[in-house]
This record gives C-alpha cells, sequence and structure tokens, in this order.
C-alpha cells in the first residue's frame, strides 16, 4: 500500500505537486494518469524518499521510504529506463543492485529471463535500445520480489509485444496480490491495464477512481444520429429538452435524450433515420478535456 | 558501513571498460616517463656539474609522470559518481540504499583502495625500474637511502588524496565536466595564479597549492619556501578532507 498524503514539492516558483492526496491498494493495478509535466515523476520520487516534500507525507507499507529496512525487498521501482551506466553489462548492473539490497545473486539471472534479456545478459547496455532498456528496468524493479512496485511510464519505446508483454506483467503482479502503480500520460494504455485511475493535472488530484465509475461519471451521454431530415429532426428533438449539434453534412449529435426516445420521437413525427447510435466517450476524449486547463504546454497538445 | 555496499561498487567499478582504460593510461603515463628521465640522466651523468647532481632528485624527477597520471586516475574518481547523475542511476542507487552517505562512504573507499593499490604498483614499478637505469653512481638511489621510501610512499598517498577529493568533487557539483575542470583548476591553475601573485605573498602562499604541496611531499631536498615533506603530504590529505566533508554535506540534503 502506498499512501500520498497532502504531498507538495515546489521547484522554486513551481510548484510541481500541490496537496496531493491518494491511496494505492494492494490487488490493482492503479494508473497514475496526467499530461508531461503534470507531476507525477516528481510524485514518485518522493514516495522513494529521492525528493523531500515541502509539505506532506508519502508512505509505503506505513513507513516514509528512508525508514524502510531493506527497500529493494519492499519497493520496485523503475523510474528512467536510460538510468543505466552504457558501459556496464545488464547482468553487472543487477548484481551491483542486488549485491547492494541485500537480495540473493541467483535473482539477477532469474528477472533476466522474466523480463527476455537473458541472451543479451553479458552485453552492454549502451547498446540496447530504448525497449531493451525499459525490460531492464523493469527487472531492476523485481529483483527484491517486492510486494509494492512502481512503473513510470514503462511503455515508452516498447514494440506492440512488448506493450502487451507489459500489460500482462502488471496485472499478474496485481493478480498475486501486491500493490501495482503505473504512470502514463496515455489514457488509452491504462484503459486497458488499469482497474483505478489516479488521475492529476498540474499536480493536483482530479480524479481517484475506478476505470468504469470514471467513465460512467464523465461520459458525456451523446447519440450520433444521421438523417437526411435533420434540420427537421433537430427541431424536434430540441422540444423534447436535448442539446443538438449539427455534424458532417448528415449527422446530428444528441445530449440529453436517450437512443430509444430518439428513435420514438423520430417515428412518431415521421422523419426517417438512416442511423442511431449511442456515441461512448472514450477514456482518452474524457482526459483530454478533465486535463485541458492543466496542460502545461497547451501548444504541444493541441499538435497531438 | 556493511561490506554489501562495498561489493556493489567495487561490482560497479570493475564492471565498465573505463576503468581498466584509466588504469593501463596511468600506468604506460608513469613508466614511460620515468624510463626516459632515467635514461636520459644516466647518459648525461658523467658531464652534469655537482652543482646539478646535487639538485638532482632521484626520485621525484623520475616520477613526474605522476602529474599526469593524478588527473587521468582522478577523472576516473570523478566518474565514479558523476556518471550515475549523468545517466540518473543516482537514483536508482538511492532507492536502493537510502543511507547516502554510506553510499558515498562506499565509493570513495572502494576507488581509493583501487587507487592505493593501482599507485603502490605503478609508482613502485617506475621507481625500481628507473633506478636499475640509472644505478648507483649514475644518480641512482636505492628504498633503503634515507628519505627515499618516504618519498615514494608519500606520491602514492598523494595520489589517495587526489582520488578522495576528485570522487568529492563529483559528488558536489554532480556533474563530470563541472567536476573535473574543478579538479584541473585546483591542481594546475591555482598554482599558476599564485605564482604571480607579489614576490612576499607568493613566498608565503606558494606552499599551500595542491601541486607545490605534491611536489615537496615527494622531494628529498625540501626547498625554502615549502613546507615539510610530511606536512605537505597532510595539506593535501586537508584538501581531500574538506571536499570529503562538503560532498557528506551536501549528499543527504539535496534531491536526488
Amino acid at each position: 500500500m502506498i499512501e500520498v498524503t497532502e504531498l507538495t514539492k515546489r521547484f522554486g516558483r513551481v510548484t510541481a505537486v500541490d496537496g496531493l492526496t491518494f491511496t494505492v491498494r494492494p490487488g490493482r493495478v492503479t494508473g497514475f494518469l496526467g499530461p508531461n509535466g503534470s507531476g507525477k515523476s516528481t510524485t514518485l520520487r518522493a514516495i522513494l524518499g529521492l525528493e523531500a516534500p515541502d509539505r506532506g507525507t508519502a508512505l509505503v507499507g506505513g513507513l516514509p521510504y528512508r525508514d524502510l529496512r531493506h527497500p529493494l525487498h519492499q519497493v520496485g521501482a523503475l523510474l528512467d529506463a536510460g538510468a543505466v551506466h552504457p558501459g556496464r553489462s545488464a547482468r553487472a548492473h543487477l548484481m551491483a543492485l542486488a549485491v547492494a539490497g541485500r537480495v540473493g545473486r541467483r535473482r539477477v539471472g532469474e528477472v533476466l529471463e522474466q523480463v527476455g534479456l537473458g541472451q543479451v545478459a553479458d552485453q552492454r547496455a549502451g547498446g540496447f535500445s530504448l525497449g531493451m532498456r525499459q525490460r531492464l528496468g523493469i527487472a531492476a524493479a523485481l529483483l527484491g520480489d517486492p510486494p509494492v512496485v512502481m512503473f513510470d511510464e514503462p511503455v515508452n519505446g516498447l514494440d506492440p509485444e512488448g506493450i502487451r508483454w507489459v500489460r500482462q506483467l502488471m496485472k499478474s503482479l496485481a493478480a498475486e496480490g501486491r500493490t501495482v502503480l503505473v504512470s502514463s500520460h496515455l489514457m488509452s494504455e491504462m484503459a486497458l491495464t488499469a482497474d483505478h485511475l489516479v488521475v492529476i493535472g498540474r499536480g493536483r488530484l482530479i480524479a481517484d477512481t475506478g476505470v468504469k465509475a470514471f467513465l460512467a461519471e464523465h461520459g458525456t451521454g451523446q447519440v450520433q444520429v444521421r438523417s437526411p431530415a435533420r434540420g427537421s429532426l433537430a427541431g424536434v428533438l430540441r422540444e423534447h429538452g436535448a442539446g443538438v449539434e449539427y455534424q458532417g453534412s448528415q449527422e446530428l449529435l444528441v445530449t440529453g435524450l436517450t437512443v430509444d426516445r430518439i428513435g420514438d420521437l423520430a417515428a412518431r413525427n415521421g422523419l426517417p433515420v438512416h442511423e442511431l447510435a449511442a456515441r461512448q466517450a472514450s477514456l482518452e476524449d474524457v482526459f483530454m478535456n478533465l486535463t485541458r486547463d492543466s496542460v502545461e504546454y497547451q501548444g504541444m497538445c493541441d499538435g497531438n | 558501513m556493511g561490506t554489501e555496499l562495498l561489493k556493489a561498487e567495487w561490482i560497479k567499478l570493475r564492471s565498465v571498460r573505463s576503468t581498466y582504460l584509466s588504469l593501463a593510461a596511468a600506468a604506460a603515463l608513469v613508466i614511460i616517463v620515468a624510463l626516459s628521465v632515467a635514461g636520459t640522466t644516466a647518459d648525461n651523468w658523467p658531464t652534469m656539474s655537482p652543482r646539478d647532481r646535487s639538485s638532482f632528485d632521484p626520485v621525484s624527477a623520475p616520477l613526474f609522470g605522476a602529474l599526469f597520471a593524478q588527473l587521468v586516475i582522478g577523472v576516473l574518481a570523478v566518474l565514479v559518481v558523476s556518471s550515475e547523475y549523468s545517466t540518473g542511476l543516482i537514483r536508482t542507487t538511492f532507492a536502493v540504499t537510502p543511507q547516502r552517505r554510506k553510499v558515498l562512504l562506499a565509493k570513495v573507499t572502494v576507488t581509493t583502495a583501487l587507487a592505493l593499490a593501482a599507485g603502490a604498483v605503478i609508482l613502485g614499478a617506475a621507481f625500481l625500474l628507473s633506478q636499475a637505469v640509472m644505478a648507483h653512481g649514475h644518480g641512482g638511489v636505492s628504498l633503503g637511502d634515507p628519505g627515499v621510501l618516504r618519498a615514494v610512499g608519500y606520491a602514492v598517498l598523494y595520489l589517495v588524496a587526489v582520488t578522495v577529493l576528485a570522487t568529492s568533487l563529483g559528488a558536489i557539483l554532480r556533474s563530470t565536466a563541472g567536476a573535473i575542470a574543478v579538479l584541473f583548476t585546483l591542481v594546475f591553475l591555482v598554482p599558476q595564479v599564485l605564482d604571480h601573485l607579489p614576490q612576499e605573498l607568493r613566498h608565503h602562499l606558494m606552499r599551500f597549492g595542491l601541486q607545490r604541496a605534491a611536489a615537496a611531499a615527494v622531494s628529498l631536498h625540501p626547498q625554502a619556501d615549502t613546507f615539510s615533506p610530511t606536512v605537505s603530504i597532510l595539506l593535501c590529505a586537508g584538501y581531500a578532507a574538506v571536499a570529503l566533508a562538503l560532498a557528506l554535506f551536501l549528499i543527504g540534503r539535496r534531491d536526488a
């Protein structure tokens, strides 16, 4: 379990994390979501005792990280896939961590096989692709077989097969009863992996909820209608309290009425309907709407 | 400090090629310089004036190459810390061992032990080789002669002091370029600046320069404007101690 309470971290005049409170529970994958620069990495570093918060606390298993007896056995973390000496082999890198963290040397071979780097274990990490480095970082996080794991943007640089592998890994770690916190700026990725979401923007909590509840709460309940008589239909729907928006040449985007009701109204008024579909707002849309105000560099986001 | 941290740092140090390259470069520099100085001296000895003969220092002259070797070892020592900051590995290191001072002390201990061993072997070999070339009667001395063992030993200890200083600078500045720049400034630039002071000040301050103190520590013929060899080596150790204390002070206070 990870408990973050009223966490605040400033860098000079910039407040990177602002009174953030959330709890990460064991047995499920918790997605830690926010646009780039929203304070995710700062929060993870504060949990690991790498950055001293200006206010608030971050506890792992009830203790501040620095008070953990053998941290590698308690918490595994992937912070930055590039954090390897380019001249050192994958095996030597993990061996140094294992020895310092009082983990048996036998584990090094095991985690290398687990992440699929067994064949290249003795090659210099400088020659690794970003995807291989991600795997090495994940191997380091798994070294101590810890009950709590944190991964900062673990799918960056991975190929589709690697991405699928990470998703499976997260889910199986959670299924084993571990606490799994995965940060990402990609809502779509979290929709596939996470059971629970902690969404932040500009260092503040925006949502702390289940994925399904998140959608239900923020889904807009729009209905897409295609009709050759959309002008008349729009008038009818508006009379019944719907919000109507014109789209394309024949379509309407209707809010405030169910699919059934719209179909009935059209039939009653003898208006032809060629298509009638409930539109589920994607998690991506919801996320973009929620975090629009908190995106640090609006221009970059608009470009996407 | 638990031995596991020492073991971990030793694994790190011996698992990168730059460690071996640095030691090989240092050895080559020191031994080539020692052989060439000794060879030239042995050739010229019969024609040298008595004054030149008496001012010739049979220990420090052939070990002149240590001047460059200290920088090679110093850069290696800087990298032991600074490369972890430049790659971000330091965060992983501190996550595994939140007791940062212990981490730094382990790094300093392992790096210094390596410098001590390598320095003793390299400088010892250079000394023996150069004395063999010069031999008695051509300016050569043996370890049993007065002050000789001390001079060679202090040359090794100076290398150790530079290693502690450089490792500490890596931790203080957290950047390879910055730490190397400060190291070179302390070793080379500060003496240059002191050398251009007015005569009176220069006479009193030169002896405090790191390079000057190193030369005095290894010298068989102390100069009037230097400290004794033992005070000089303690002064070098003082530089290292101040840097290490500052590094230990800062490392726990800053974000990683």
